[in-house]
């Protein structure tokens, strides 16, 4: 009888709506939230490309071979920004002198890889994954961790990426898909200037479905979270609230975007920015010190204001560039790709160690005319997620890396 | 609580009955998974049919040759630009404008199944080629197109398998032909992998063209999952399709896309189709018909579950209106929600489900709608929303909302939401039905299938 | 545009029609008026903006009778504009007015305007006035008692009706309207309404100061042409009143804009006036603007635009067939250049900082500024042509036109080396990366036409394109440089730079900047392409393939009403003028 065949489509279940409910998914979504309360931390990361040249970065001033080796390109004392004997920031780097001095930076100097390549995409894919081109390569090492964090689908997404550009390869995941965002337009919702519309959709969004379909269900509280994080946004975005005083640049611009989104409490764990020009192979002062310029300023003012905010102690920024420069200068007022270089992780007072980690590479024990690691840059990544995500690293990574003693938890 | 579905019931056919009539809200169901969106001519055509008449004609349908012939030259130019996003808008404009819905979901599916980006390969000829292979084979002979996509030059560009050589064999491939092509994990060994990427030794890319190098194929013994011999690529393909999983993996696929996003189907769930599939030598088109014809499919275990993609999301909203629109934005839009067509985010393609939604998602999804309905391009049935709605003689607030929701909906509105948009289309005059349409579509509901 | 308001919907709309359609028609005009009262001698010494037409029938008639009008009312964009709310609004307020006016619209209004149609604004009352003189006094009574009774029909209400000197004057929500005589004076401002009428009833030698008396205006109308419309803006009174200030400002952030405008904002910068007159007839069009011009005006970071005392004259171009547009401009770009410090924002400078080291690296380290750009002299040419494919294989699927730049080379001797070798380098480049993108190489080749050195760069077509009418973009390219004398020229393709290598030079006219464009061989270039066009259209409009036809075939057809369009800009000893035109083929009647 058709009847009693309809019925008969659940073997082992009761009929009526409670076979409707999926055993088993709201206590792992439950879970899953519960995991994600666990690390309400922050890493910012930015990328710089092209290669910058740490050595004009983090200055040697007085050692003699770098002013030998660099004849032209070599910095005077008097234009840098000391911080220890014999060694100085570029004096553009105001921004994270000022870091410095508040206990809030981390320079983490010698940092590469063995066996290090020159090829500015074969290099930063490595450093993206872990792995060299001779392995398949198909996640990136924020991939890999987003997969071990069980981000909770529906809420906010674990990372976003700001930016036009290509997806980094670092976020690629399998399984979890990174959103990339050109501005914080594509965060409000058309149409919301309309009061009533806005309103509607809120309370929309916000009604319970019952009926028991649960992809529905999950829909509904994703919807009305989506909705209420476009509204505190648009409410944080639009209250000019922050005092700090942003500088105008393409990355300020996109770290702003970062510290409204982190105001706005979104739940997301990493943001990625990029910033492009580091490759000097000619003319390289002034192309430098803007960047550089550009660099500090904008990292400063993101922690200013996410200090204003209150919220110092859940972000950390981290600085990295695929590799150093050669360290004699060219003919042209520039370098060429190089090797190891420093990195910076910068942060509250309270949550980092501040000052410089590792010493600076011998300029008098070079290899093939370039510096020589002496800390893995798995080793700052270990830190990062073992200290400040309390995540274990070694699947992530890809092997086993004893993290570099940046973080004070 | 555990349950199973009973697959005697589940496959056997659908007929319609008081329970599960046949009417505008299974034939939309039906147009919404072996398709995009019924229009109203769709539907009214539909409706004088049985369902399995239904989808035999969209599984058989043939795209006019006329039809076919202006694609290829609308690719042809696009492809003139150099630019391959223009390849992208072009399988937007397709999708929207072919005859032949069922086709074009189906290749969609593939392109997921044999994800290849052209972000990587970049050459749009590649691409191309590799869509038309795709939607040949969309309905047919499964082990034909595996064997010719094991020689595409863009799927061997896109798994960085553009050499193969016998002292170094890749193993790339191998890989995802057995994980992700035809087995699913667990049915294979890594000895396996290593075999099999043997076999592929002198499978080559050159200029755009596949190759076979025969210096550089490894002409010993292999052995892969239990066969031994001098293989070579067509063998290993051979040896895989053979494996008793590879109906069984596709089925579940299958399944997963056209028939309800949770929860997985049981092998018991599997097992007959998955025979049948084998005994009909791997052709797609019988199998399809068997889920599409289902009682299961026309149940409340298929209906409304599964969450829409976003080209099924935005191709659909537009069929269902009959709807056209700037095709370079349209496909903007979806890469930016994470379904750029030819675009797929790795080789294991979209991943579907609940991973479609997060926040960032959701309000793209919404401002997508609104930027579709409110931009100068788009047309419904050639002329405005509102004239196209009134040509339906819907014109009141609360009629053009049941309009909508029979067309757009898988799951019910509720009463409440639905006096509150015919209320909030009511205060705005100028604008009702931008506001009721995109009040509508940024429901939960909405972006159910 | 006025809100909803207590006097009902229907009046206003059809008055604010009525100034639509006569703000249409307004450009504005010269001729000296032989009637005794001029608008100049009704409008305040203040009025900063003065717009005059003086016979708008005639210029209704060449706008609206042009047979271009009439296609252009065909084209897609059109249809569309007019099936916006807004105009379908518009259309409502017009039939509404033919009805009361009793007429057709056009025929109301060549009437209503028929002797002048003045615009102003004036500074101290912050008030718009129009001036709108009708055939004769009758006429305009009749105009004003059917409005009236529009107005009445509507709901509107007669105690807006004042008296002013005599003058019956109908308050507006904001403003008011009043006709006397042959006058219909229209203002949004109460105030400058009433010196409007204290001028016009004013006694013969009851002389009240008016616009006429503004040393300023008197000195601009000098400049006055013969012309339909012509108007003046008080610049130095705008400035001083912080009005339009992005106008004045510099191009901080944009360099190439800095290059196009750069020069004209300093002008604009201390120029009291500028004036503009634009002539339309069956040939087409002419726009001029003219404004005065000093010499120690340009300060020295903008030398570069005008040149050494504002002479700098654009080059004299070779010839080429099928030219699509010319561009000879005079602008010292490496003056520029080096002065990037005193013209643009940090952030600019950081910019052209980055690209300065970009370019140096392709230049093999020579400074980008000083050295490369610095051995160009500051004339500089562009010339755009369509190419041809006749026999050339193979042919590109989308057939774009060759284009070129035509330098001088401040020192031919030295720079020729010099540049063929960076020339042979960049070539060698892009082989390099071309090669790794999978891209066909280029072949250079060397030889010598006559006086001109040729080095020339062709792809090789893979053996899949030789023979190809689809072949891909690239196959547009085959960059080339020529060097005669010292004649530089940089193209995109062989024969061009064989071309402008050889070809004589053309006579220029004395300008700082002249811009052509010959709209036959665009269109030919354009029907060249024209399934690129349809293909194009579809996937962008979402249209179907008849749809796109239609739209592609149309923009065709109305592109041959067209015989070109130019702009030249000319710096004379105290006068800066500004021309833009273009040209229609005469209608075949």
């Amino acid at each position: 009888m058709r009847n009693s065949s309809r019925r008969s489509f659940l073997r082992h279940a009761s009929a009526g709506t409670a076979v409707l409910t999926f055993g088993g998914i709201a206590p792992k979504a439950l879970q899953a939230a519960a995991m994600a309360q666990k690390s309400e931390r922050i890493l910012v990361v930015i990328e710089l490309q092209g290669g910058n040249d740490g050595l004009n970065t983090v200055v040697p001033f007085a050692d003699s071979a770098y002013q030998k080796l660099r004849p032209k390109l070599a910095l005077k004392k008097d234009d840098l920004l000391t911080i220890s004997d014999g060694l100085a920031f570029h004096g553009s780097l105001k921004g994270f002198a000022d870091l410095l001095e508040a206990g809030q930076l981390a320079v983490i100097q010698g940092v590469g890889y063995e066996n290090p390549n020159r090829s500015h995409f074969e290099s930063m894919d490595i450093w993206h994954t872990c792995q060299r081109k001779e392995e398949t390569r198909t996640d990136g090492w924020l991939g890999r961790f987003f997969e071990k964090e069980a981000a909770v689908a529906g809420t906010d997404p674990a990372a976003l990426h700001l930016g036009a550009d290509k997806q980094p390869f670092a976020l690629m995941s399998r399984t979890v898909r990174t959103p990339s965002i050109r501005s914080l337009e594509q965060f409000r919702l058309q149409g919301a200037d309309d009061a009533d519309f806005r309103k509607a959709v809120q309370e929309l969004a916000d009604a319970k479905r019952g009926g028991g379909n649960d992809l529905l269900d999950f829909v509904q509280t994703s919807t009305s979270s989506a909705i209420a994080a476009s509204e505190r946004l648009s409410g944080a975005a639009s209250k000019a609230t922050t005092s700090v005083v942003w500088p105008t640049s393409p990355l300020a611009d996109q770290l702003q975007t970062v510290a409204r989104l982190i105001r706005s409490g979104l739940t997301t764990s990493v943001y990625y920015v990029t910033l492009n020009g580091f490759d000097t192979h000619s003319q390289q002062p002034d192309v430098h010190a803007a960047l550089l310029r550009q660099l500090s300023d904008s990292v400063k003012a993101l922690l200013d204001d996410v200090k204003e905010q209150g919220q110092s102690e859940r972000v950390a920024v981290m600085c990295f560039s695929e590799f150093g420069r050669r360290v004699e200068e060219n003919a042209s007022d520039g370098t060429d790709h190089g090797t190891a270089g420093p990195m910076f992780i910068a942060g509250a007072a309270s949550q980092i160690h501040s000052g410089l980690i590792g010493d600076h590479p011998k300029l008098n024990d070079l290899k093939d005319g370039d510096l020589k690691h002496h800390t893995d840059f798995r080793q700052v990544y270990a830190a990062v997620i073992e200290k400040w995500f309390q995540t274990p690293s070694s699947e992530i990574l890809k092997g086993t890396w004893t993290p570099t003693p940046v973080f004070r938890s | 609580m555990n349950f199973e579905i009973d697959p005697e019931w589940a496959w056997r056919e659908y007929s319609p009955d008081n329970e599960t009539p046949w009417n505008l809200r299974t034939a939309s169901h039906l147009f919404r998974r072996l398709g995009f969106g019924a229009s109203q001519k769709d539907l009214d055509a539909a409706l004088q049919r049985k369902p399995s008449e239904l989808v035999d004609d969209l599984l058989n349908i043939n795209e006019p040759v006329d039809f076919q012939r202006e694609m290829k030259s609308l690719a042809d130019s696009a492809l003139a630009t150099g630019n391959v996003k223009q390849l992208s808008a072009w399988w937007a404009y397709r999708m929207l404008a072919s005859p032949a819905q069922a086709l074009e979901k189906t290749t969609l599916f593939w392109h997921g199944h044999f994800a290849t980006s052209a972000e990587k390969v970049t050459e749009g000829q590649l691409m191309l080629t590799q869509n038309e292979l795709l939607r040949r084979y969309a309905f047919g002979d499964f082990s034909q197109m595996l064997l010719e996509i094991s020689r595409d030059a863009a799927m061997l560009i896109y798994l960085d398998s553009a050499t193969n050589r016998k002292a170094h064999p890749n193993e790339n491939y191998a890989r995802e032909i057995m994980e992700l092509f035809c087995l699913g994990e667990g049915n294979y060994s890594e000895t396996d992998i290593r075999e099999l990427a043997r076999c592929f030794t002198g499978w080559e890319v050159r200029r755009g063209e596949f190759r076979f190098n025969r210096f550089q194929h490894d002409t010993g013994t292999k052995n892969i999952l239990g066969k031994s011999g001098d293989f070579g690529g067509e063998d290993g393909v051979r040896i895989v399709l053979e494996q008793k999983s590879a109906p069984e993996f596709l089925v579940s696929k299958l399944i997963r896309y056209f028939v309800m996003d949770e929860p997985a189907a049981s092998r018991e769930l599997i097992a007959p189709l998955a025979k049948e599939m084998r005994e009909s030598g791997m052709k797609i088109r019988p199998v399809l018909r068997r889920i599409l014809t289902s009682q299961l499919f026309y149940s409340p275990l298929a209906i409304g579950r599964k969450i829409k993609s976003p080209v099924e999301m935005a191709i659909g909203l537009l069929r269902s209106l009959e709807g056209t629109t700037n095709s370079f934005e349209l496909a903007e839009s979806l890469q930016q929600l994470g379904q750029g067509l030819l675009y797929p985010p790795s080789v294991k393609g979209w991943d579907g489900g609940r991973t479609w939604i997060n926040s960032s998602t959701l309000l793209g999804r919404s401002n997508l709608v609104r930027d579709l309905i409110t931009h100068e391009k788009t047309r419904f049935g050639r002329t405005s929303l509102k004239q196209y709605l009134a040509s339906q003689k819907v014109t009141q607030p609360r009629a053009i909302i049941d309009h909508l929701e029979e067309r757009l909906f898988a799951v019910a509105i509720p009463e409440a939401a639905k006096d509150r948009i015919a209320r909030l289309m009511a205060a705005a005059s100028g604008k009702a039905i931008v506001e009721g349409l995109h009040a509508l579509c940024t429901l939960p509901e909405f972006q159910i299938a | 545009m006025p809100s909803r308001s207590r006097i009902g919907v229907h009046p206003l709309q059809s008055l604010v029609t009525i100034a639509v359609i006569l703000g249409l028609s307004a450009g504005v005009a010269a001729s000296a008026m032989a009637q005794e009262i001029h608008p100049e001698n009704l409008l305040p010494r203040s009025t900063v903006l003065y717009v005059a037409m003086d016979a708008p029938p005639a210029v209704m008639a060449s706008i609206l009778d042009h047979p271009v009008s009439k296609q252009i009312q065909t084209l897609d964009v059109y249809q569309k504009a007019t099936q916006s709310q807004e105009y379908r609004n518009f259309l409502t307020g017009r039939k509404l007015f033919e009805i009361q006016i009793g007429g057709e619209w056009r025929a109301a209004i060549e009437a209503v305007a028929d002797k002048g149609l003045y615009a102003a604004y004036d500074a101290e009352t912050k008030g718009g006035v129009l001036l709108v003189r009708g055939k004769d006094e009758a006429t305009m009574e009749n105009f004003r008692t059917k409005i009236l009774e529009l107005t009445r029909l509507n709901g509107g209400d007669q105690q807006k009706i004042t008296d002013y000197k005599g003058v019956a004057v109908y308050r507006l929500p904001e403003g008011g309207a009043a006709v006397y005589k042959d006058w219909l004076i229209v203002t949004n401002k109460g105030d400058l309404g009433k010196q409007v009428i204290d001028r016009i009833v004013a006694m013969p030698g009851e002389k009240q100061e008016s616009l006429a008396d503004n040393p300023i205006y008197q000195q601009a109308s000098q400049t006055r042409p013969a012309s339909q419309v012509w108007s003046f803006v008080d610049l130095g009174t705008i400035r001083s009143g912080g009005g339009a200030q992005k106008v004045f400002e510099g191009q901080a952030e944009n360099p190439l804009a800095e290059l196009i405008v750069g020069g004209i904002q300093s002008v604009l910068q201390h120029a009291d006036w500028v004036t503009s007159d634009l002539s339309v007839g069956e040939t087409g069009l002419t726009w001029n603007f003219t404004s005065p011009l000093a010499q120690d005006w340009i300060p020295e970071q903008r030398q570069y635009y005008f040149g050494p005392a504002n002479s700098g004259l654009a080059p004299a171009l070779p010839e080429a067939k099928d030219t699509l547009l010319t561009l000879a401009a005079y602008r010292d770009v490496s003056a520029m250049w080096v002065r990037a410090g005193d013209l643009f924002n940090e952030q600019m400078n950081d910019k052209l900082a980055e690209a300065d080291a970009g370019l140096s690296t392709i230049f093999a380290g020579r400074d980008f500024g000083e050295e490369i750009l610095g051995s160009f002299a500051p004339e500089i040419g562009v010339v755009v042509v369509r190419q041809d494919f006749a026999d050339t294989k193979p042919t590109p699927a989308l057939r774009l036109p060759a284009f070129a730049m035509v330098l001088k080379l401040k020192d031919p001797e030295t720079m020729r080396g010099e540049l063929r070798r960076t020339f042979q380098s960049a070539i060698g480049f892009f082989n390099i990366v071309g090669a790794q993108n999978g891209n066909p190489q280029l072949e250079m080749d060397m030889q010598k036409v006559g006086e001109t050195d040729l080095i020339t760069s062709r792809y090789l077509p893979e053996k899949k394109d030789k023979d190809s009418t689809t072949a891909p973009i690239i196959y547009n390219f085959s960059p080339s440089v020529s060097f005669t004398g010292d004649r530089f020229v940089l193209a995109s393709t062989a024969k061009l730079a064989e071309t402008l290598g050889t070809a004589p030079l053309k006579e220029a006219a004395s300008v700082n900047t002249a811009v052509e464009l010959h709209a036959d061989i665009l269109r030919d270039a354009l029907m060249d392409n024209q399934e690129q066009l349809i293909t194009q259209n579809m996937l962008t409009e979402g249209h179907s393939r008849e749809e796109a036809e239609a739209a592609v075939g149309l923009l065709l057809e109305v592109m041959k009403n067209f015989k070109g369009a130019g702009l030249q800009l000319k710096a004379d000893k105290d006068r800066l003028n500004l021309q833009f035109h273009i040209d229609t083929n005469t209608p075949v009647r």
